[in-house]
């Protein structure tokens, strides 16, 4: 009985370094390939939409020594959204339970 | 505190498979019903109830809830980050075409965060409701499997 409500504090939980990591890695290579996909199409106005990202990631073009930096930015961007939500999620679920 | 190893999808498939099948005559002991060891003759790594635990659906409703405030956080960050630092942000107030009422101010910050939350709730939801339907799917077709399996050899015995 002891082992069953460990066993169910450890499985009905997430982890929420995991979801940090994992959607950090989605964000940051989602905008990675995003970029250099548009790098390799090239054109008279490359990413004119997704430079406007440089608002809020400094540092940040669309070319391929930007996709660098703008992983950087995405995937801490994306750990700080997973933690909250591996957070909040264990936090409401220890409630509910 | 038990410490509890994880488990590889393909060492599940070799404790599933057809060298678990245990006739009514024991091999070692066991009773019907009882833990089996691994082929290699490991503890036993999980009986029925941990079985269960281990395939827990997602809480749909915590879920929700969490992919709600993090999408409204995120909007009222945003929003903050263009009222504070960076003043005039024509491409943020596009959000309006999807949430009524998000202008980029206080007022609207707030009106934004509560649209996230909604539409992030029910995406969320919609997530964990697909994800436990996948576990439930894949679990019956293991356990269907299984259960094919163990009777393979039915036509033998006649």
């Amino acid at each position: 009985m002891a082992q069953e409500r460990t066993l169910q504090t450890v499985v009905h939980r997430i982890n929420a370094r995991a979801w940090g990591i994992a959607t950090g890695l989605v964000c940051g290579l989602g905008l990675l390939i995003a970029t250099n996909v548009l790098v390799i199409k090239g054109g008279p106005y490359v990413g004119a939409h997704l430079g406007l990202l440089a608002t809020y990631f400094p540092g940040y073009s669309v070319t391929f020594v930007g996709s660098l930096i703008g992983f950087v930015y995405a995937f801490v961007l994306g750990y700080l959204l997973g933690r909250v939500i591996g957070t909040v999620y264990d936090w409401l679920v220890d409630r509910t339970r | 505190m038990t410490r509890w190893r994880p488990i590889s999808r393909n060492r599940l498939r070799e404790l599933d498979g057809p060298a678990h099948y245990m006739p009514a005559t024991s091999r070692h002991g066991e009773t019907p019903g009882s833990p089996v060891p691994g082929p290699h003759g490991e503890e036993p790594v999980a009986d029925g109830v941990e079985v269960r635990l281990a395939f827990a659906p997602l809480h749909k409703g915590a879920f929700g809830a969490a992919i709600g405030a993090t999408a409204a956080l995120l909007v009222l960050a945003l929003t903050a980050f263009h009222l504070i630092l960076e003043p005039g942000a024509p491409n943020l107030e596009l959000l309006a075409v999807y949430f009524r009422g998000y202008t980029v101010s206080w007022r609207g910050a707030f009106i934004g965060a509560a649209w996230a939350f909604g539409v992030g709730f029910v995406g969320g939801w919609f997530f964990a409701f697909c994800r436990n339907l996948a576990i439930a799917i894949s679990i019956f077709i293991t356990r269907t499997k299984a259960e094919l399996g163990e009777t393979a050899e039915f036509l033998d015995h006649i």
